[in-house]
């Protein structure tokens, strides 16, 4: 006689048990992408999780821009101060929203530096956002983010559960896809894409001359600004925006925009583009001004690295810890030499 | 009853029908074989089989077959 | 509304709370109001056409009610015989009207093409635009609903019922509204106000029939239909037309034997039992076996309504008589089936669409029963001789089936009696393999795979080991570890998402 206590158990072994097969089978299923530009999102964000809980003393979040511009091995190494570049390509702002409130979850930083560019852009960048969902942990950040009412998707269910965007590859599956599903994602580069590769920019070399334009900041990306601002007070972190040198997207007019809103909000801002730290347009970009490439991260790097010295002091870290980051730097030495090399 | 069996018999030789208890579950029978029997029965026993009376209860067995007929004689 | 959207399990959602709230004696009311819902947002104002045959055969009902009541006080045989031509007109008016209905949407650009192919003979055509008529949701279904429910009063087995919603909750009942099955109205009666109490056994029984009937609609129906429609229309060959006419089958029987059980299990939710269509049918052993087992609320309608009657009419019986005399018993016999075989026939064929060929279509099937039925006795004599033991003998006549039954569904399939055609004598020249129609290899791994399992299914269900219909298990862990399996299979092989469009229900547009 079939009862109710027995429609309990079979729908709690039906949804547990088809709960864990999804999963694993989302792992399996989520591309692997061919690009390495694709797969960066896996690297940055599960290499993340890889980091023991509240060993971070800085976070440096943003876009492209910042894992292309910003080392923080380099910081490391000249100061012993830990940091992780949490950032996705072609972010928006309740991206970064969202992945603020994930990475306050697991570290308590002291700082985190904030790329403020994305805060002129108010496309959606679905795909961009997509690979940033597929590689987030369960929790209420990717509860709330995935339900923002900004970010316009198709299909919520596929982020929770990406096997049910990309079922149709199992015709193209491959090992890697087996061997990649439960990889251990430890980044010793820390966030960074480390590119040594070389491409001038040889454009407007003034293009942050005051050309008597403006160019505001949209209320949208405001407002997920304030709230990032608030989020960190809470949490007792010190929030600070910063601007990496990019010909081909900043300009004076931004600059200003930028400037009002942290002065009206009590905000630091630091503008790489105004302030000279050495860059060499004809060596230190990979691709024409868009991003930099290693040589001009270690200049922002070393700038970044001075400035945390000068305003911030930092608890010591435990043996382990230290022991973990050494290691990692020579692992880092090994990639940068090999990446110098390869170019 | 006899004229019954027979009728049965005709239809389908070698088939003992006396003995099942349900020609129809059984496979004795099918729709074809009805058709038939019916045919025979009318002829045979000068009525007018309705399709209200095809029906498995009344092609149950010899016997529920006979009182249907009886039945709708004297109806 | 598709039974395969989130909305339907909103909507089904919803109902079922409401349903099992209210007391058992107001439930019906939400069917009803349900139904009208979901064939409102189906069909719109289409809907117009199913209250027009409520009303038909309730006031007819009511009438006929009155005659049978008439007939039992009257003792002359007159008199009966004057009540009996009255109750045959009424009978006439609900089954004309009824069917004018389905003639008049369905059948329009059919009957209008004839005619104008007709009078092409007289060098002109009669209609000169033949216009596109939608055909209301569920028609051909409800219409054989209603006829049922008006003969059934005729032949006073049940009563008419007095409460004119409950006629529409017949006819309306949205889990049985798009393919079937063709239901009756005492046996569904008996569910709507008397059998629907709460039981958690029906409960799983519809989560069992939901969940199989999805695997096999969207990991097999879909999958096969993919190679299917790429080569239906195609100048396919060889191995190539042979795979989809194979193909076409497991499409048609996973996709039809599917919906049915979701939406069996769908109406088991609300405690309402449906009949099932299909009992393994590719085990049958001759045509006529086979249309015992597939798409049986047809068949069953068909006798009852077209096979006995024209049998036990007036004019089969001068029929038989006359070959009785001039011929032998032997064909007064063949005859007797025969000539009410044919009206069946063409009923099916007819009944599946409106065009010559589904009419050959039924005729098909005609012919090679009544060869079965003439060389009954000879092929019996000569497998007598040959000594073969009864399963090579089993396993010879459902082959032998399987292949008509395959043939017979490539002409259902086909756009035109000239497709079919070409497609038959193109099976005798190379094709170009399989692959690259649409399938890869792993995809005809996986239906083969999935068809085994449901052989197994079926092979079980056959020895009656067990029955998907009474619920496969008593144990509550291996059902929650048998859904596991299957609703991930359906998540990550069922076809769906970017590229693909949800199919179309093949039963569903009669």
């Amino acid at each position: 006689m079939e009862k109710g206590k027995d429609l309990i158990l079979t729908s709690l072994i039906t949804f547990i048990v088809t709960f864990v097969i999804l999963s694993c089978a989302s792992r399996v299923f989520i591309p692997k992408w061919i690009t390495h530009e694709d797969n960066m999102m896996s690297y940055i964000i599960k290499g993340f999780y890889e980091e023991d809980k509240n060993s971070l003393d800085v976070l440096f979040m943003g876009n492209s821009d910042v894992y292309r511009g910003i080392s923080p091995m380099e910081i490391y190494q000249k100061t012993g101060i830990t940091s992780y570049n949490f950032v996705s390509a072609g972010q928006r702002m309740w991206i970064a929203y969202t992945m603020l409130e994930e990475a306050l979850r697991l570290q308590k930083p002291k700082v985190i530096f904030f790329n403020v560019d994305e805060l002129f852009f108010t496309s959606q960048s679905d795909g961009a956002a997509h690979k940033v969902y597929d590689n987030l942990n369960w929790g209420l950040p990717k509860i709330k983010g995935v339900f923002d009412k900004n970010y316009e998707n198709k299909g919520k269910l596929s982020h929770f559960f990406p096997i049910f965007a990309y079922h149709n590859r199992y015709k193209d599956l491959t090992t890697d896809d087996f061997k990649y599903a439960f990889y251990d994602y430890s980044n010793p580069t820390k966030g960074m894409d480390l590119v040594a590769y070389q491409e001038p920019y040889t454009s407007d070399l003034d293009y942050m001359q005051n050309k008597n334009e403006e160019d505001p900041v949209p209320d949208k990306t405001k407002d997920y600004l304030l709230k990032m601002k608030d989020l960190c007070e809470k949490k007792g972190v010190e929030f600070v925006l910063v601007e990496l040198p990019s010909p081909d997207s900043w300009t004076y007019a931004r600059s200003l925009a930028v400037e009002v809103v942290a002065f009206e909000n009590d905000l630091t801002f630091i503008d790489l583009n105004k302030i000279d730290i050495g860059i060499d347009w004809s060596k230190d970009t990979s691709d024409g001004g868009d991003h930099l490439n290693i040589y001009g991260a270690e200049k922002v790097s070393s700038y970044l690295a001075s400035y945390l010295k000068d305003h911030f002091s930092f608890e010591k870290k435990s043996e382990k810890i230290k022991k973990q980051w050494d290691d990692d730097y020579q692992t880092y030495l090994k990639i940068k030499e090999k990446e110098i090399n390869a170019v | 009853m006899e004229k019954l069996l027979q009728i049965l018999e005709s239809v389908k030789p070698g088939v003992d029908f006396k003995a099942s208890k349900n020609m129809i579950e059984e496979g004795l029978i099918d729709s074809f074989d009805m058709i038939s029997i019916i045919a025979n029965i009318n002829m045979e026993f000068g009525i007018d089989f309705s399709v209200a009376e095809i029906t498995p209860e009344n092609f149950a067995t010899v016997e529920t077959l006979y009182k249907t007929i009886e039945r709708i004689k004297n109806s | 509304m598709s039974i395969l959207t989130s909305s339907f399990v909103i909507f089904v959602s919803v109902l079922l709370i409401i349903y099992y709230v209210l007391p058992q004696k107001l439930r019906w009311i939400v069917l009803l109001l349900g139904s009208i819902v979901f064939y409102f947002l189906s069909s719109r104002w289409l809907l117009l056409y199913t209250l027009f045959a409520t009303v038909v055969i309730f006031v007819i009902g009511l009438m006929l009610n009155k005659y049978n009541e008439d007939i039992k006080n009257v003792n002359e045989i007159s008199e009966k015989e004057k009540i009996k031509k009255k109750k045959k007109r009424l009978v006439f008016i609900a089954v004309f009207s009824t069917v004018l209905c389905i003639v008049f949407t369905k059948y329009l650009s059919f009957l209008l093409e004839s005619v104008n192919g007709f009078t092409s003979f007289f060098q002109f055509t009669l209609f000169k635009s033949i216009p596109k008529v939608v055909v209301p949701l569920g028609i051909s279904y409800y219409t054989l609903e209603a006829i049922s429910y008006i003969v059934d009063i005729y032949r006073a087995k049940i009563e008419g019922e007095k409460n004119p919603f409950k006629v529409a909750l017949f006819l309306l009942y949205f889990p049985k509204i798009i393919e079937g099955p063709i239901s009756r109205f005492k046996e569904l009666s008996i569910c709507f106000y008397e059998e629907n109490k709460f039981a958690f056994r029906n409960i799983f029984i519809g989560l069992d029939l939901i969940i199989y009937g999805l695997f096999k609609k969207m990991v097999i129906a879909d999958r096969a239909g993919i190679f299917v429609n790429s080569i239906f229309s195609s100048d396919a060959h060889g191995i190539t037309v042979f795979m989809a006419m194979l193909l076409y089958v497991v499409q048609i029987y996973a996709e039809f034997s599917g919906c049915i059980d979701i939406v069996r299990g769908v109406s088991s939710l609300f405690a309402v039992k449906l009949l099932n269509n299909f009992k393994r049918p590719f085990f049958s052993k001759s045509i006529q076996e086979f249309w015992q087992r597939w798409h049986i609320s047809l068949g069953a309608w068909i006798k009852e309504y077209v096979f006995f009657p024209v049998s036990l009419s007036k004019m089969n019986a001068h029929v038989c008589q006359f070959c009785k005399k001039h011929f032998s018993n032997y064909w007064f016999k063949f005859v007797s089936i025969a000539f009410p075989l044919f009206f069946v026939w063409i009923f099916n064929g007819i009944w599946h669409g409106a065009s010559f060929k589904y009419i050959l279509y039924g005729m098909y099937y005609y012919v090679f029963m009544m060869l079965g039925v003439l060389f009954k006795p000879l092929s019996d004599k000569i497998l007598a001789k040959m000594h073969l033991n009864q399963a090579v003998l089993n396993v010879w006549r459902i082959f032998r089936t399987v292949i008509l039954v395959i043939v017979g569904m490539t002409l259902f399939r086909a756009s035109s009696i000239l497709e079919f055609g070409s497609m038959i004598g193109n099976l005798f020249s190379k094709g170009n393999g399989i692959l690259g129609h649409g399938l890869v290899s792993l995809d005809f791994l996986l239906l083969l795979l999935s068809n085994v399992f449901i052989l197994v299914v079926g092979i079980l269900e056959e020895k009656k080991k067990f029955s998907v219909d009474e619920g496969f298990t008593k144990n509550p862990v291996v059902r929650g570890l048998v859904y596991s399996v299957l609703i991930s299979m359906i998540v990550i092989f069922g076809i769906y998402g970017e590229g693909y469009d949800a199919s179309n229900f093949i039963y569903g547009a009669f």
